[in-house]
């Protein structure tokens, strides 16, 4: 049974793994504005299309 | 027929703000717009290639505003709001109340594009802030001030200083202890399962000797770290002799820690790390939930933003910009319309119209002439007025000018019953621990200890901790979306105890930003009203402004290109001229020289090749339901008072609305404050209804104070919290619904004290396990969040999305 241990001791190394990476995050500002970014993936580049249908 | 085309008008909106489109519309590219300003921004927008502003959302604009930021060409002010430097650039940032929906994050992201000195503009959103970065070799802070604010997003500048301190450091920090606290109770319930599910035994003495170490390895930086907050709180209530809430819950958490490595030392059994980490965990998300209810609720913005920073100083002919701070008495200085006047002051020169009602409550302007005294604290309206600094009033002076000295004495009642119930609350599990202890003692010496330790591990007061701010906070989060932003939870259950209402009238119950203008005068020919309107034109005097927008409301925009004869402004009297050969005199009664019998009410004059045609006036309108919401409040059993710093003149007015309630008139800011406080002294609970401005004092001095404002971003002074003006009417649901939230609450108490009832009785007669503890604890727990965020809605939706109140 001691794999187990073995085991046990690797997995909480790996989720120790996935903490730090959450707490690199907060640190980083990751959390501050949780509105904008999910706003700002969906505008588009300004395709030329929209340019000349507003110069014209 | 008739019907159906006026509901279709008042379809049509304007294509960038939004507003709905009255009789003068503007048809520019095929599409609508309500004003030249919302025009124009289109203009601007088209010009640089941003009309996907347009398509992001619908109508996104904002009305455009103007103001004047040369004070930001002034090296002192400005680096008081950089932050950082290097060579040309410079970041700082602003705040942007008015940011509202995807286009504008799209258009304040796009700025770089109308003005290339822009390098990047990235919005914070949840924060309403705008980080600028600037290439000051192309541009200037100034000019972009000027750009957003034309585009109708104008910047709120606060100094960085200020910045910093609105700044959330300490809900980062929540978040990593609710991380660590997290990791460790997951990990620890794994290593918990198998001893739980093979009832104590796992049949290999290896394994059963290292998961419980494990466990208190992973407890470690719950109990030093994540739990911190409970402890550094209940030792801040120890010292000042107070049972926070806080207390029970560390003793329990501190009972479990050493419980649990005594288990595990002397191999008595697995502990109770489980439970542990658990109650820390999810008290921790109950914290977090709390503080971000009130996060964007931003209140700490007071008078100071509400000050202009710097004036302008005329030095020998060189204008200039100082801030106010350095400004000394005996320099000139130029205010312009609607500018707050930051010092006692001499006019230098024709006429002023300042506006005192901050100060006294008045909300008709009072007229000063060459010579006269200004106050600090008005604000000019109308044109550009020269004066001389007489006295430096520092910014302390102006704020003691609202009167912010009064402190709020009076605790929340509710922190009160919450300290009541805690220290109850560890009497009693104490009394029943040793209880136990001295039972067992006589009976079964070695059931002694687990008992006595067993009563203190299970008795939880998380229920006592969680209920009250799930079930407010939960409303307060509804009631925001209703425009209805109460400052904490205290004010909502201060709310359930008022039995005295004080209405301010000026702002409050009136309308002061929509006047009603009533035109008394006889049917003036197309040519004739042609002449007035242009005359008025010419004139900055804010009367001749409200009758022109009025006018204009009404006949469509003119031709402003007729020539005006022989204009003359008579400052304080009125204004005369000639177009197209008819003779137009608009002003005073006096100036028209008439002796007509008019109603006290500010009344504008005209007479035309003279002849005397009638006159406009101006009075100020109740706010729609007024009425109705205050026979709602009568038969709901509240006493009212009103107070006013206005004139009388609607005395008779007020009683058709209340009926026979005590009305005072032409009280100063004091005035309201000492009526409240002798209320309060007769033992009412009152709840002030003020405007925010001249009242700050009484909304101070009172139970629970409450502002109702125009726009809600734009203002938020010391009171309890604000309601937009439209959701005045409101107020007796919103009475209501305080009452029934205080109701939920002490329903979930009971709820809470059952559940310890239960688990202290197992605890006492030593049956206590690990699995019971572990499994009762976060039942008990979540039932009591869920049945206050169920009950809170619920009551919401019952009592506050009535079609009636929209």
């Amino acid at each position: 049974m001691s794999v187990l241990i073995v085991l046990i001791i690797a997995s909480l190394t790996v989720a120790s793994g996935f903490l730090i990476a959450f707490l690199w995050s907060v640190r980083n500002g990751q959390y501050d504005d949780d509105y904008s970014p999910s706003v700002r993936m969906l505008f588009d580049d300004e395709t030329p299309e929209i340019n000349s249908k507003v110069n014209s | 027929m008739v019907h159906k085309t006026k509901t279709v008008a008042e379809k049509q909106l304007c294509y960038h703000c939004g507003e709905p489109l009255c009789k003068d519309i503007i048809i520019h590219d095929d599409r609508k717009f309500c004003c030249e300003g919302c025009s124009l921004v289109y203009d601007l927008l088209k010009e640089n290639n941003l009309c996907t502003y347009y398509s992001l959302s619908q109508n996104p604009g904002n009305k455009t505003e103007t103001g004047v930021f040369d004070f930001l060409n002034e090296p002192e002010v400005k680096n008081k709001l950089i932050h950082y430097r290097e060579g040309s650039f410079i970041h700082f940032r602003w705040r942007i109340p008015s940011m509202h929906c995807s286009s504008c994050i799209w258009l304040l992201e796009h700025l770089p594009r109308m003005d290339s000195g822009i390098l990047t503009s990235r919005v914070d959103f949840t924060g309403k802030q705008l980080t600028l970065i600037l290439d000051e070799q192309k541009t200037t802070m100034a000019s972009v001030a000027n750009l957003i604010t034309r585009l109708g997003y104008r910047p709120l500048i606060e100094s960085e200083k200020a910045n910093a301190v609105a700044g959330v450091p300490s809900y980062k920090n929540l978040t990593y202890r609710i991380g660590v606290a997290g990791f460790c109770f997951a990990n620890i319930m794994m290593l918990s399962l198998p001893e739980y599910f093979s009832g104590g035994s796992l049949g290999d003495v290896k394994l059963e000797r290292f998961f419980p170490y494990l466990n208190l390895l992973l407890s470690l930086p719950v109990f030093f770290y994540s739990a911190g907050v409970f402890f550094g709180n209940s030792w801040q209530g120890l010292l000042q002799r107070t049972a926070v809430i806080d207390l029970p819950i560390s003793i329990g958490i501190i009972a479990m820690m050493l419980r649990s490595v005594y288990d595990v030392i002397t191999a008595a059994g697995p502990g109770y790390f489980d439970s542990m980490t658990g109650l820390v965990f999810f008290m921790l998300i109950g914290r977090k939930f709390q503080d971000y209810t009130f996060d964007w609720l931003r209140f700490d913005r007071e008078f100071n933003s509400y000050f202009p920073m710097a004036v302008t100083v005329s030095d020998g002919g060189v204008e200039r910009s100082l801030p106010v701070e350095e400004v000394k008495p005996g320099q000139i200085a130029l205010i312009r319309n609607n500018e707050i006047i930051p010092f006692d002051s001499i006019l230098r020169e024709g006429t002023a119209w300042i506006d005192y009602s901050f100060i006294s409550g008045e909300s008709r302007l009072s007229e000063v002439h060459k010579g006269e005294t200004i106050y600090a604290g008005g604000r000019q309206k109308g044109s550009l007025i020269s004066v001389m600094v007489k006295n430096i009033a520092s910014k302390k002076h102006l704020e003691s000018l609202w009167n912010l000295s009064g402190k709020k004495q009076h605790q929340s009642l509710f922190k009160k019953l919450t300290e009541k119930i805690t220290q109850w609350f560890m009497a009693v599990t104490f009394s029943v621990a040793t209880g136990s202890f001295v039972y067992w003692q006589w009976h079964n010496q070695a059931v002694a200890i687990h008992a006595f330790t067993s009563v203190l591990v299970i008795a939880c007061a998380c229920a006592l901790l969680l209920s009250s701010p799930f079930t407010f906070g939960n409303v307060l989060r509804l009631l925001g979306r209703k425009k209805i932003y109460l400052r904490n939870h205290q004010v909502l259950e201060q709310l359930a105890n008022v039995d005295t209402i004080v209405f301010d009238k000026t702002g409050t119950l009136t309308d002061n930003e929509h006047p009603v203008i009533q035109l008394h005068f006889d049917l003036l020919s197309e040519m004739e009203m042609n002449a007035v309107m242009l005359l008025l034109r010419q004139s900055t005097h804010p009367l001749s402004r409200m009758l022109l927008d009025r006018l204009i409301r009404e006949n469509g925009k003119r031709n402003w290109m007729t020539e005006i004869k022989s204009f003359s402004e008579i400052p304080g009297a009125g204004i005369s001229g000639e177009v197209d050969g008819i003779r137009i005199k608009i002003g005073s009664l006096s100036f028209t020289g008439r002796k007509a019998d008019v109603a006290r009410s500010t009344s504008i004059h005209i007479e035309i090749n003279d002849e005397y045609k009638g006159y406009a006036s101006v009075g100020i309108k109740y706010r729609e339901g007024t009425k109705s919401m205050i026979s709602q409040l009568k038969k709901d059993g509240y006493s009212m008072h009103l107070i006013s710093g206005d004139k009388d003149a609607d005395r008779e007015f007020l009683k058709t609305l209340f009926g026979d309630v005590p009305m005072i008139f032409e009280a100063k800011p004091a005035d309201k404050q000492q009526y409240i406080e002798l209320l309060q002294k007769q033992g009412k609970k009152v709840l002030m209804m003020g405007d925010g401005l001249n009242d700050t004092g009484a909304l101070l001095q009172s139970h629970a104070g409450l502002a109702v404002n125009d726009s809600v971003n734009n203002f938020s002074p010391s009171c309890d919290g604000l309601l937009d003006s439209s959701q005045l009417t409101c107020l007796p649901q919103l009475l209501k619904l305080s009452k029934r939230a205080v109701a939920v609450i002490h329903l979930s108490f009971i709820l809470a004290l059952m559940y310890n009832l239960v688990a202290v009785s197992v605890a006492a007669v030593g049956k206590l396990t690990p699995v019971f503890a572990a499994i009762l604890m976060p039942v008990s727990t979540i039932s009591l969040v869920v049945f206050a965020v169920a009950g809170s809605s619920l009551l919401f939706r019952k009592l506050l999305s009535e079609p009636s109140i929209r």
